[in-house]
């Protein structure tokens, strides 16, 4: 918090507080202590964790032996844990317990120490797994729902209420009915296992997070990687001499994947930082490049005018590799075929006819032709078509970045043979997120800079969590998938919209571009370790669906935790910490299997995700899927694993066995796309597609002819852009980013964290803050037609002058006036994307007027509170 | 699962002057450039030695950058970069007992309750302490607290249970504390914990009075710089200022730290 805002402390006993302002200055260095904030209140608040403290002082271990010279050796068991979560880092650790109980975590060497990996909250686990408001038995509701109410009631009861409920649902609505969400709350194997399992076996929804999709979709699009799919390993980037974060700030949301850029920075590496705000990432840079947020896809068209334009892109490559020599029909944007209708033409220099287009040694890029009647031109004359209009001038009116930057840094990516894109969430979180993925994957496309050393887009190249097989024995099938955003028009109305076969039949044959509604009711939902309500934009939208008791039979939550998810559940289900329980977990930050093991006994009446789930199949006749132990489960699945990997799988799984860490795939094998095939429908580079991808609901494509762009293109973000009228009543973009202190919403009880971060900020630029009459410290609203939420004013450089944002992950009851930071955000759907476009927002800051709802102080642990009064 | 013997000694509270290293000169170097604010190393520190909440030996300052070396002045708030958009730069410090060869601290004590031992490690006795606090006073660098209540622990102390390292048991009311290098591990052989959880790689640590040591080398060849060099307390702690590394140069540090191994996160083993 801010500190020149926050009043002196005379409390001595708030001493430890003063800590963080401590100054070196010629002036009085000894004095000028100003505390960091209501630090250790909040830490006391946050369910009383400060309380019940027992100062007994204890020198000895009881099972210590005494030596002569009076020391004493103290026994303790060193586990193998990981942290199994969605900032993917997937560490590796230790856990150590002393006398049954944890005692502290620690990095875990990998068998490359290049990966070995812990962080500040990986190093706070013993103040989750103890946390007194941990979730300790089954509950059911007794209130109305969201009021907090529950009873104590035994796990046979609970798994009785939720099978008798999933039965009676399939007999009236039909299996779908009953929706199964998970989130990443647990990335590990068996866990994920335990929920899928029963989703294919009982043919339930099968629902999750709308999140991450868009960018990647348009990487995929090119046929290249991305923020979280495909490109080459982490280690990988510290070969690179260019490095470009875009919308990345890894130094605080991919903390274990920085001192890779750091390396490649102390060989002379430069970093490129694109990224509207001077995040930790920026201050990093050798150059930062600010731009207006959203209009990433301008800057994106733009530098491809630069490598056109100038011809910077590789030509033998383009036309050995990519669609773009292939001709396209004016008519109809699809690409012209030989007579059989399958080799796809070019036009051939040297014979001036269209021949096959593998067979075309030299084929034109530009010019127009009639083949047969049929007006075509090259692909790559439609692409140097679109971006002829993107010169650096006139991207500048989007962008407002400096055309001498644009034409800087198109020339040195093109000049830099290890060039690599690093793209992340931040332009992922955009209406026009596709776009982004797709211009970034098409400069990539046109100068080779991928597949090699240091050179890629994405550094998830080698992602073992693709890697790692089902167990043995596993239902077979797929459960119907719906995204949340689908889901919860599922729910409202029993209806949704999805994409439907073009002819009628076969998906595979492409989709209609417009949606047809479909019957699809969701009358009961089981959210498994998903904060959904937290993590989804507008979530004042899913509450009033969980509210209203009209639409919802029964709702479920299984966590450890009392989210703001659990808040709204009818039954509750305490589930383990992963060090609890056993199991296997890949990721795609690193290329390795990671063994969990049981560390600790489960407290009170916890029960693991696939003890949870197997109790509910039993009951209804799918039992055969959960017979095995957890480490059975988890051993099959390694077994099935090193099975796929053939010649190196006995290794693999020796390796495993041995050191409960193992490389699934060789470091050459980590470099992606090295093949020059490439998993799109031409299995060339698609910088030009005839078939556009989409994700609606679950994956597919539209022909272009059907009116979908096949190039990189721009287009405005939906709310967030100066054309909207809008503008003029909430002239501020809101974005709610991902800092140091939480992983989406995990951590947000922990105390040593809240001690440094203790209550929610909104980060103003002084420019205006001033406007507004706002100064550091100030309690403002931050609001739009949809919602509000409130935080504390942070002054800050930082942020460029019309954007606002709040960091994510703070839980409702953490929050005054009971509000969340996703209620001044969106619930669209973007048919192609199927994203939650989290910034792309709209909204105005003004200072909490005294009286206003928004001064009410936060619920107090409305959740936990229930949770130990029903110990 | 394996089973780890830790050596405790037998009275955590009392004086630890023997020293398996007599010879040695314990200093640590911190790389600002590498250095991303992160606090790993101040919530790893916290952990290892059941640091009482409301306390932290080990904190990441926020500093505006200055050129002439490490005469910083903190002037936002935590994260706030110094300038004004879009012309701005952030510099994190992270600091904790520079274990001074020169202690001012140890100076002032009545009761001999902090004292230098033979590795130059600058420790507290929490038996003898009477809570007089002339030793915050009399360190320039503010970096020891005080129990002023009864310590809490989340999670909450009991009595066969703390988190933690055995050696660093909670403590009564009324002493001073603050960072010891982590004396118990260097004694087991190992590094101060916060120097294996830096996913940075920007911390090193060492024996100063080995020319060969990784922090020796960094010392003799980076551009190195203590805080407040002009108190004349020679800090045992150096750090290699931000702006050394990338854009085309090779890193101004040290030219076996390009070495990424080199720089790894280890459970190396102190010598
Ligand atoms: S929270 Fe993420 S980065 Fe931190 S220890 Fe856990 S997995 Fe690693
Ligand atoms: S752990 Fe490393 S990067 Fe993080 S604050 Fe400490 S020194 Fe800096
Ligand atoms: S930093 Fe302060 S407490 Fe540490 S040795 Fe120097 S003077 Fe003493």
């Amino acid at each position: 918090m801010p500190t020149e805002q926050v009043p002196q402390q005379e409390d001595p006993t708030d001493e430890g507080a003063d800590l963080l302002d401590s100054r070196f200055s010629r002036r009085g260095f000894l004095g000028a202590t100003a505390a960091v904030g209501a630090t250790v209140a909040v830490a006391a608040s946050v369910g009383g964790l400060a309380s019940g403290s027992n100062p007994v002082v204890r020198a000895l271990q009881p099972d210590g032996d005494s030596a002569a010279d009076g020391s004493i050796t103290v026994k303790e068991q060193v586990y193998n844990v990981v942290c199994s979560q969605n900032c993917w880092q997937t560490c590796r650790l230790e856990a150590h317990v002393r006398d049954g109980r944890l005692v502290k975590t620690a990095m875990n060497p990998f068998p490359e120490s290049r990966y070995n990996r812990i962080c500040l909250r990986g190093l706070s686990h013993a103040q989750w797994v103890y946390n007194p408001a941990r979730l300790k038995f089954p509950m059911k509701r007794v209130g109305p729902r969201g009021s907090g109410q529950w009873r104590r009631i035994t796990w046979d009861e609970a798994v009785d209420t939720i099978a008798s409920s999933m039965t009676s649902i399939r007999d009236r609505y039909g299996p779908k009915a009953f929706a199964i969400f998970t989130g990443t709350g647990n990335y590990a194997s068996v866990a994920g296992y335990a929920s899928s399992a029963l989703a294919k076996a009982f043919g339930a929804t099968s629902a999750s997070i709308s999140v991450d999709e868009a960018e990647t979709l348009g990487t995929f699009q090119v046929g290249l990687g991305s923020s979280w799919l495909g490109g080459n390993e982490p280690l990988d980037m510290s070969n690179a001499d260019l490095l470009i974060m875009w919308g990345n700030n890894l130094t605080e949301a991919q903390v274990q994947e920085w001192h890779f850029v750091a390396d490649a920075k102390d060989r002379g590496a430069s970093l490129v930082v694109i990224d509207p705000n001077f995040t930790t990432t920026a201050s990093k840079a050798t150059k930062w490049i600010p731009l207006r947020p959203g209009s990433d896809p301008a800057l994106g068209l733009s530098l491809l005018n630069v490598l056109v334009t100038e011809k910077l892109y590789d030509e033998p490559f383009v036309i050995a590799n990519t669609t773009l020599p292939f001709l396209v029909r004016d008519h109809d944007g699809m690409f012209l075929r030989g007579s059989g209708g399958t080799e796809i033409l070019a036009w051939d220099l040297d014979t001036k006819s269209a021949r096959p287009a593998k067979t075309v040694k030299r084929p034109a890029l530009e010019g127009s032709f009639v083949v047969n009647g049929v007006s075509v031109r090259p692909a790559f004359a439609r692409l140097s078509e679109r971006v002829a209009l993107w010169t650096p001038e006139y991207a500048e009116t989007f962008t407002q970045v400096p055309p001498a930057d644009v034409r800087w840094l198109a020339r040195t990516y093109a000049a830099t043979k290890k060039s690599f894109i690093f793209p992340s969430m931040g332009i992922d979180r955009w209406w026009n997120g596709d776009m982004n993925g797709r211009a970034i994957a098409t400069m990539a496309a046109l100068t080779h800079n991928f597949g090699q050393p240091g050179a890629a887009i994405g550094a998830a190249g080698g992602a073992s969590a693709f890697v790692l097989a089902p167990p043995t024995g596993a239902p077979t099938g797929t459960a119907p998938y719906l995204p949340d955003i689908a889901a919860f028009d599922a729910i409202d109305t029993g209806k949704t919209k999805i994409l439907v076969p073009l002819d009628g039949t076969n998906p595979a044959n492409g989709l209609a571009k417009e949606p047809v509604e479909v019957d699809w009711p969701i009358k009961a939902i089981w959210f498994n370790e998903s904060n959904q309500v937290s993590n989804t934009q507008q979530s004042k939208r899913l509450i009033g669906l969980l509210t209203d008791e009209t639409k919802l039979e029964l709702v479920v939550v299984s966590d450890s935790m009392p989210t703001d998810t659990v808040r709204y559940a009818d039954i509750v289900l305490p589930v383990t910490h992963w060090f609890e329980n056993d199991d296997v977990v890949g990721t795609i930050s690193h290329p390795f299997a990671l063994r969990n093991e049981r560390s600790l006994p489960p407290p009170f009446e916890a029960k693991s995700d696939y003890e949870a789930f197997g109790l509910v199949a039993a009951k209804l006749g799918f039992g055969e899927y959960y017979t095995r132990s957890e480490k059975a489960v988890a051993d099959s699945i390694m077994v099935a694993t090193a099975a796929s990997l053939g010649a190196t799988g006995p290794s693999v799984l020796r390796q495993y066995n041995a050191v409960g860490a193992a490389r699934l795939l060789s470091p050459e094998a980590c470099i992606g796309n090295t093949s020059m095939t490439f998993a799109t429908p031409t299995g060339r580079l698609e910088p030009y597609s005839e078939r556009v991808l989409v994700n609606y609901p679950s994956g597919g494509w539209i022909p272009t002819s059907a009116g979908v762009d096949p190039l990189p293109g721009w287009e405005p973000p939906i709310q967030a852009w100066p054309d909207n009228a809008l503008y003029k009543k909430y002239p501020l973009v809101y974005m709610t980013e991902h800092t140091r202190w939480r992983v989406h919403t995990i951590y947000f009880n922990q105390p040593w964290l809240r001690e440094v971060d203790p209550e929610p900020y909104v980060d103003l630029s002084r420019d205006d803050a001033k406007a507004r009459g706002i100064v550091a410290g100030d309690y403002v609203e931050i609001f739009n037609d949809t919602g509000s939420t409130a935080a504390r004013a942070r002054v800050t450089g930082k942020m460029r002058p019309g954007m606002v944002s709040v960091p994510k992950g703070w839980q409702r009851f953490q929050v005054k006036g009971d509000t969340g930071y996703s209620d001044p955000t969106f619930n669209w759907v973007n048919q192609r994307t199927m994203n939650g476009s989290w910034f792309d927002n709209l909204v105005e800051v003004r200072k909490v007027s005294p009286g206003s709802s928004m001064e009410a102080p936060p619920v107090t642990l409305m959740a936990a509170g229930a949770a130990q009064n029903a110990s | 699962m394996q089973t780890t013997d830790l050596k405790s000694p037998a009275n955590p509270f009392g004086r630890h002057d023997w020293t398996p290293y007599p010879k040695s000169r314990w200093g640590m170097v911190i790389d600002l450039d590498r250095c991303i604010g992160c606090w790993t190393c101040a919530v790893a520190c916290k952990s290892n030695n059941d640091v009482p909440i409301g306390m932290w030996w080990n904190r990441i300052l926020t500093i505006d950058e200055d050129p002439s070396g490490l005469d910083v002045q903190t002037t936002g708030g935590i994260d706030e970069p110094a300038g004004d958009y879009p012309n701005l730069s952030l510099s994190f410090l992270p600091v904790q007992c520079f274990h001074c060869d020169n202690p001012p601290c140890t100076e002032v004590c009545p009761v001999a309750a902090t004292y230098k031992r033979e590795d130059g490690i600058v420790m507290v006795d929490w038996d003898r302490c009477i809570g007089c606090r002339y030793c915050m006073i009399a360190c320039p660098y503010d970096m020891r607290v005080f129990n002023w209540s009864v310590p809490v622990q989340v999670p909450a102390n009991e009595t066969d249970y703390h988190v933690g390292d055995p050696a660093k048991p909670p403590r009564p009311k009324g002493v001073v504390e603050k960072c010891d290098f982590c004396y118990q591990r260097i004694d087991d052989g190992l590094q101060p914990f916060c120097i294996e959880v830096c996913p940075a790689r920007a911390r090193v640590f060492g024996d100063l009075n080995d020319p060969d040591s990784d922090v020796s080398q960094l010392v003799a060849h980076a551009p190195v710089a203590q805080v407040r060099a002009d108190f004349g307390t020679e800090p045992k702690v150096y750090y290699i200022p931000a702006g050394q590394s990338g854009g085309g140069a090779p890193s101004a540090v040290a030219p076996r730290f390009v070495d990424p191994e080199r720089r790894d996160l280890t459970k190396a083993e102190v010598s």
